[in-house]
């Protein structure tokens, strides 16, 4: 049975399932408990489950992913949860040097299972140092898996996934994909790392996209199939470990390729993305430049207006993608 | 630093071209814009303009030099280059007005370059690294250095889909246009040229030469054993033998009260009284009276062959699952209509199980095809080779006969001889069709 939830109710209802299940999981994090969550996300699971089991933590970001990578090293299955994507700079230490390197360092005698959930993204007028997209950080650190999920049903499953694999894996959130609504399956299931779905299928044009803009391209994708303009959306899920295939036999089909990603251009994603495909059989394939369409090398700005325009917004995309079709036509 | 003045490519396909006359002499000032020279390729005659302002020095080609195209002919040089070139400046200009990063001067003070005669190209016209190397290469090789960006403009911009296609279809991209943003050659412009050049070749298949996206799987697959040696003996026989065709068709009435009558008789022995079993009947007692189609023909060295046979060795045509058996009854025409009818239905059997031996399926000396069992009227085999004919036998259906007073009903089939044109003649084909159709609607001459 399905039945629709929002992306914050799925997620929770994984941590839910997860914790039901077994008992060696538990929360961590800032106000994750009496207070539900900066976005809600964890309510009443405190309720649920009791002090023990949902930790607040004072106001260390440090300490929050120490914690977690010392009760994962215990054998322990942390949950911990970094409020704002940006904080999780005072985390690089432990997630980086400890969490990433301790399996590898210790001759694989020791095993970090641990999850770190942390919204990500603007526009919710959080300013500079709440609306960062920084997951191509934790993509370029070997040790660390990273997932970040488009649709509540993905998100459910990737996150019990998430808590089953015996690695640290950064789960990025999105606070505008919170109140998304999407059919979600009932009860237990996961959905595998490192499979990357077509989303929707066309033969004009691929558009690997992540987290939000999955979203914003499957309703540009709408609005360009009233021009003709037949649009296939790959969604990685996993950015890494990648799974290529899937992009690069869609990209030998439509011959084009747009990369959307929220992430600041320079040094994000699409780059890796672009030489993946360029480096693959699909450069035989290409009929035009791959193109990147991305957040601006700025620091996101306060003004909402102009947050907006920093942003890929669903018209940035028709515009770009009508663009690369019109060009290789 | 100096414009090098190339020899510009004006056509396509063009590769060089012949310096008719210089309209400016080496050492005078010329404009940009203005005629320079006269060029003439293989098509026409062309004014080359300078591409820059300033003297025409180092003219290299001069009339009737035929030179690739985008080779340096001359250069444009600033009017102080000349200068300093003419004569070494005095040491007196002040070097303090000299503005050079450090790693320049350094480059500089090691080199022994003089930095008042580089000219800077950093901010506010600042001497960088860059340009000290630049003033420490030789004219030569400062155009060598400043050649492969030329021919870099030159190269054709495609895109990587349609380098692959071009590649495919075996096209030139230099000879097409390009249809993308600055003329960038793209996938749909290489197929439409590669559909014309099929069109203009008159090959223009549904299918032919499409390229596969990778990912799906191949729909073409190598032609394999049997089917593979099938594909090579029809193709030669084919295209080795000139056939010819004969049609008769076969009045069954007297074969149908035979089989009524005697049908029985045969299945009790093992077989079955079909009219492929009258038919090899038929032939073998035909093929006896006319044995010049009993035979062979076949290459040895430089020379024909052609072998006659006493035996009748019937090779049947047999459907099988992944393609096509001709199992053999030996001396056919020493078998009746029991024995024959016993042994084609032994080898049917067999051949569709697998088990026949290759003697077997070798040696035959005339070959029937029988497709009577399909609504097939009438159809034309292919000889198989090294035979010199084959007989292929359409479906037998009712038909109306003009009696002379009247249409009555008969059972009639189609038979097509094909023969080997190099050795049998149409009347000799003929006269075996004739022979062979009085055979079976007087089925009584069997017994001769």
């Amino acid at each position: 049975m399905s039945r629709e939830l929002t992306y914050a109710e799925a997620v929770r209802e994984a941590i839910d399932l997860a914790m039901a299940r077994d008992e060696r999981v538990f929360l961590v994090g800032e106000d994750v408990g009496i207070y539900g969550g900066a976005f809600g996300v964890t309510d009443g699971l405190y309720q649920k489950y009791g002090p023990e089991r949902v930790r607040d933590t004072p106001i260390s970001e440090a300490a929050i992913a120490g914690v977690a990578t010392g009760a994962a090293l215990t054998g322990m299955r942390p949950i911990a949860e970094i409020q704002f994507m940006d904080f999780i700079t005072l985390s690089m230490e432990q997630l980086v040097l400890q969490a990433a390197k301790l399996r590898f360092m210790l001759g694989g005698k020791v095993q970090v299972p641990f999850v770190l959930r942390t919204p990500a993204g603007a526009g919710t007028g959080a300013a500079a140092q709440h609306s960062e997209s920084l997951e191509n950080w934790f993509v370029h650190v070997p040790g660390l898996k990273v997932v970040m999920p488009s649709t509540p049903a993905d998100a459910k499953g990737l996150l019990l996934a998430s808590i089953e694999d015996p690695n640290p894996v950064i789960f990025v959130e999105h606070k505008l994909l919170y109140r998304t609504k999407g059919i979600v399956p009932e009860g237990y299931y996961t959905i595998p790392l490192s499979q990357t779905e077509v989303k929707r299928t066309g033969r004009d044009l691929t558009i690997v996209a992540t987290s939000l803009m999955v979203i914003r391209a499957l309703e540009a994708a709408e609005k360009l199939a009233t021009e003709g303009i037949e649009v296939e959306v790959v969604d990685p899920r996993t950015l890494k470990p990648l799974d290529a295939e899937p992009i690069i036999r869609s990209v030998c089909k439509t011959g084009r390729v747009l990369i959307v990603h929220e992430a600041c251009k320079t040094g994000g994603f699409g780059g890796e993305l672009a030489a993946v495909i360029a480096e693959s059989e699909a450069f035989d394939y290409l009929d035009a430049p791959i193109r990147r369409l991305a957040g601006l090398d700025i620091p996101v700005p306060y003004n909402r207006e102009l947050e907006r325009r920093m942003v890929p917004q669903v018209e940035d995309i028709v515009a770009a993608a009508r663009r690369l079709v019109k060009e290789a036509r | 630093m100096a414009t090098p003045v190339i020899m510009p490519k004006f056509g396509m396909t063009q590769e060089e071209g012949t310096i008719i006359r210089w309209l400016k002499q080496e050492g005078e000032r010329v404009e940009k814009g203005e005629t320079l020279l006269e060029v003439q390729t293989d098509k026409i005659d062309m004014e080359v303009e300078a591409p820059a302002s300033g003297i025409l020095t180092d003219v290299r080609y001069g009339p009737n030099a035929t030179v690739p195209v985008t080779t340096v002919i001359a250069l444009i040089a600033a009017p102080e280059e000349v200068a300093a070139s003419g004569q070494k400046p005095t040491s007196s200009a002040p070097a303090a007005s000299v503005r050079a990063s450090p790693v320049a001067q350094r480059m500089a003070a090691a080199a022994g370059v003089d930095l008042t005669q580089v000219t800077g190209s950093g901010p506010a016209g600042r001497i960088v690294k860059s340009d000290v190397a630049s003033a420490l290469l030789s004219p030569a090789q400062a155009l060598q250095a400043a050649q492969p960006k030329q021919e870099g403009l030159q190269r054709v911009r495609a895109t990587p889909a349609a380098r692959r296609l071009a590649r495919e279809h075996g096209l030139d991209l230099a000879a097409l246009a390009g249809s993308g943003p600055e003329g960038r050659i793209q996938a749909a412009d290489v197929e439409q040229e590669a559909q014309k050049e099929k069109k203009e070749r008159g090959l223009l298949a549904a299918d032919e030469g499409q390229p596969l996206p990778p990912g799906e799987a191949p729909i073409g697959q190598p032609l394999l054993g049997k089917r593979r040696t099938i594909a090579t003996r029809l193709s030669q026989s084919w295209q080795n033998a000139p056939h010819i065709f004969l049609t008769t068709s076969i009045d069954l009435t007297r074969i149908d009260e035979l089989t009524m009558e005697l049908a029985g008789e045969v299945e009790a022995a093992g077989g079955r009284l079909t009219l492929t079993v009258w038919v090899a009947r038929g032939v073998a007692a035909a093929l006896q009276r006319h044995p010049h189609l009993n035979a062979w023909l076949r290459p040895d060295g430089d020379q024909l062959v052609y072998t006659q046979h006493e035996g009748v060795h019937l090779g049947v045509a047999v459907a099988v699952e992944d393609g096509l058996l001709v199992p053999v009854v030996r001396h056919a025409e020493t078998l009746g209509l029991t024995a024959l009818a016993a042994r084609i239905s032994d080898l049917s059997v067999r051949a569709r199980s697998s088990q026949l031996t290759p003697d077997e399926v070798s040696g035959s000396t005339f070959t029937l095809s029988n497709l009577g069992m399909y609504p097939v009227e009438h159809f034309t085999a292919i000889l198989n080779p090294p035979e010199v004919a084959i007989l292929a036998v359409g479906r037998a259906q009712m038909q109306p006969v003009w009696n002379g007073a009247a249409f009555e009903p008969r059972r009639k089939m189609q038979v097509t001889l094909s023969a080997d044109h190099r050795v049998i003649d149409g009347a000799a084909a003929a006269a075996f069709l004739t022979e062979l159709k009085r055979l079976l609607e007087e089925p009584a001459r069997l017994l001769l």
